[in-house]
């Protein structure tokens, strides 16, 4: 399958502190990726990377075997980010301009992620749950060939949760490639392929969820991870 | 002791805020410092300087005597181009008062006059004001306030428009959306534009029917408001476009226009301050502002006349506006996510 994202030996430092060391990994079409790790392990600094905000100090970034950067890419930030003080409506209509996309593409968004009865709400009266699905429906709105969600479902109720990765698995059969960070540990196994990081490194092979468990020998992955980060277990590759 | 103990928690708490800010910490302290430094010689009570065009028609003992007496005087300086003029003929002597520069002018009047007093011939002389209109000070003056208003409205709206979409995390969006950077500036500046424009309007309505001022060449007049206003608004973009938070651009925001005030002639002759403000001045569109309006208004000035602070003020809007691009775009990795 097509790599959408290929790191390749990526180092980046901020100052003296080396954040990201020898990382690599890639995003194929179609697939979930999940990017696992605690805070501070380089997740944020991998986001930033492939969204041309920093730049790396060795190694390479390919984008679709390319190193010229894609601007297809839709973001769902960890912190909500839209205009509160506007409708849901209003702020689609404001991506449908920024992306040169027809109205008719925000009804049918609306549609998809069930949002009718909420187009004339301002986003600060929205639940936490459908303030989420505003975002992701903005982020998708201009049909991104790869989608970066930074901890879509925190703070979201588990009803919340199960419609947003239900919408976020349909956007997969569609093609996109998706880079998601969560600290719900449970949303691992929704996805294709787990990149754990600690400290900068990778720290357990990038296998889909339950063949790591089966590859390492553990029933949970809580403790997989637990032991990753004290250093009982480890990437072989 | 424990309503204490809470008071120094929050003050603690409020020191570390502080603390994080490093610019806004900076400017507290900096800001005294320029200020005193630069604004100090811009309070201009008795100015020098003063320019004085003498036109000496008759050329004689009692005309050159007259002229003796006036380069005497420290604060004048004889200037065949200067816009104030003395004319000594025949019938006697008559100043002619360039009301587009009144500060200077009402200075002139009282030099020439104290000057004279003192001399051996004492004479007295007739003053004749360019403008002709109901009130010349009044023009003067509200021909000022409405750049400043203007000028002091804007530069606060622009200067926290993009800040508080960084604040937000809004911004976020527009830097990964195919928006390009001076796409963004320009998006930001048309809203805040028709502001401008709508108080300007205000303003003259106001003026005419509260202070009976009528502003002739209305037309030019709004065509250099438009560039005016744009001046403002690109300043305070790229304002915006520095800053991390809305104190951040406050603070730079006040730090601005104080200064701005004191340099736009609006209410100390610029001619009588040390030469380098009077060269910082030259970066002040509130200068070219009422220089221009002054001009156009009260001495009825043709567009060749205003060319020089046309083109300063089209140079700080360049300027500014590709400040503030670059500034946005070098932002991107320094304040996203």
């Amino acid at each position: 399958m097509k790599n959408v994202v290929e790191f390749k030996n990526v180092h980046k430092s901020y100052g003296k502190k080396k954040v990201l060391n020898d990382i690599s990994f890639n995003i194929e079409q179609g697939t979930i990726v999940c990017l696992q790790g605690a805070n501070g392990a380089g997740k944020t600094t991998i986001i930033k990377i492939i969204c041309d905000m920093l730049k790396v100090d060795g190694g390479k970034v390919l984008f679709n075997g390319s190193t010229k950067l894609i601007d297809d890419i839709g973001y769902m930030s960890q912190h909500f980010s839209l205009y509160k003080n506007m409708t849901v409506k209003e702020n689609m209509h404001f991506f449908a301009r920024i992306y040169n996309l027809d109205f008719v593409m925000v009804d049918s968004q609306i549609k998809r992620f069930g949002l009718e009865e909420y187009v004339d709400y301002k986003l600060k009266n929205l639940s936490g749950g459908w303030k989420q699905k505003v975002s992701l429906a903005c982020a998708t709105l201009h049909n991104p060939k790869l989608l970066i969600l930074d901890e879509p479902t925190a703070g979201v109720d588990p009803v919340s949760r199960k419609e947003i990765w239900d919408i976020i698995s349909q956007f997969t059969t569609d093609g996109m490639s998706i880079l998601v960070t969560t600290h719900n540990i449970d949303e691992i196994f929704k996805s294709d392929k787990v990149v754990f990081i600690n400290n900068g490194k990778i720290v357990l092979e990038q296998l889909p969820p339950n063949k790591l468990l089966d590859y390492y020998g553990i029933e949970t992955i809580e403790e997989l991870y637990y032991r990753a980060v004290k250093g009982e277990v480890y990437a072989k590759a | 002791m424990q309503r204490l103990r809470r008071i120094y928690a929050v003050c603690i708490n409020e020191f570390h805020n502080i603390k994080r800010d490093p610019v806004a910490l900076r400017i507290p302290f900096v800001m005294p410092i320029v200020w005193l430094i630069l604004l100090m010689p811009t309070f201009v009570i008795n100015p020098t300087n003063l320019a004085l065009n003498i036109d000496d028609q008759i050329n004689n003992q009692y005309s050159t005597t007259i002229i003796d007496v006036l380069n005497e005087n420290e604060n004048i300086i004889i200037d065949d181009d200067a816009t104030n003029k003395i004319e000594i003929n025949a019938e006697g002597l008559t100043f002619y008062f360039d009301s587009s520069d009144y500060l200077n002018s009402r200075a002139l009047e009282y030099e020439i006059k104290s000057s004279l007093a003192q001399s051996s011939n004492s004479l007295d002389f007739n003053t004749i004001a360019s403008y002709e209109g109901v009130n010349g000070t009044d023009v003067f003056v509200i021909l000022g306030m409405i750049g400043l208003v203007i000028q002091n409205i804007l530069v606060f709206l622009s200067s926290i428009s993009i800040v508080k979409e960084r604040e937000n995390g809004t911004i976020d969006h527009l830097l990964f959306s195919p928006v390009k950077y001076n796409e963004i500036i320009i998006g930001k500046l048309i809203p805040y534009f028709i502001i401008g424009l709508i108080d300007a309007v205000i303003l003259v309505i106001l003026s005419h029917y509260m202070y009976n001022i009528t502003l002739t060449n209305l037309f030019m007049y709004f065509l250099i408001v438009t560039l005016f206003i744009l001046s403002c608004l690109t300043l305070g973009l790229f304002i915006s476009s520095v800053s991390t938070n809305q104190m951040q651009a406050l603070l730079y925001t006040v730090f601005l226009l104080l200064p701005s005030i004191l340099l736009s002639g609006f209410a100390f002759p610029i001619a009588s301050m040390p030469k380098f403000i009077q060269v910082l001045s030259n970066f002040i569109p509130l200068k070219h502002f009422n220089i221009i309006s002054r001009e156009l208004i009260i001495n009825n000035a043709v567009f060749t006349e205003l060319i020089p602070n046309i083109v300063m003020l089209l140079a700080i809007i360049l300027c500014s506006g590709a400040m503030a691009v670059v500034m946005l775009r070098l932002s991107k990795y320094k304040h996203s996510m």
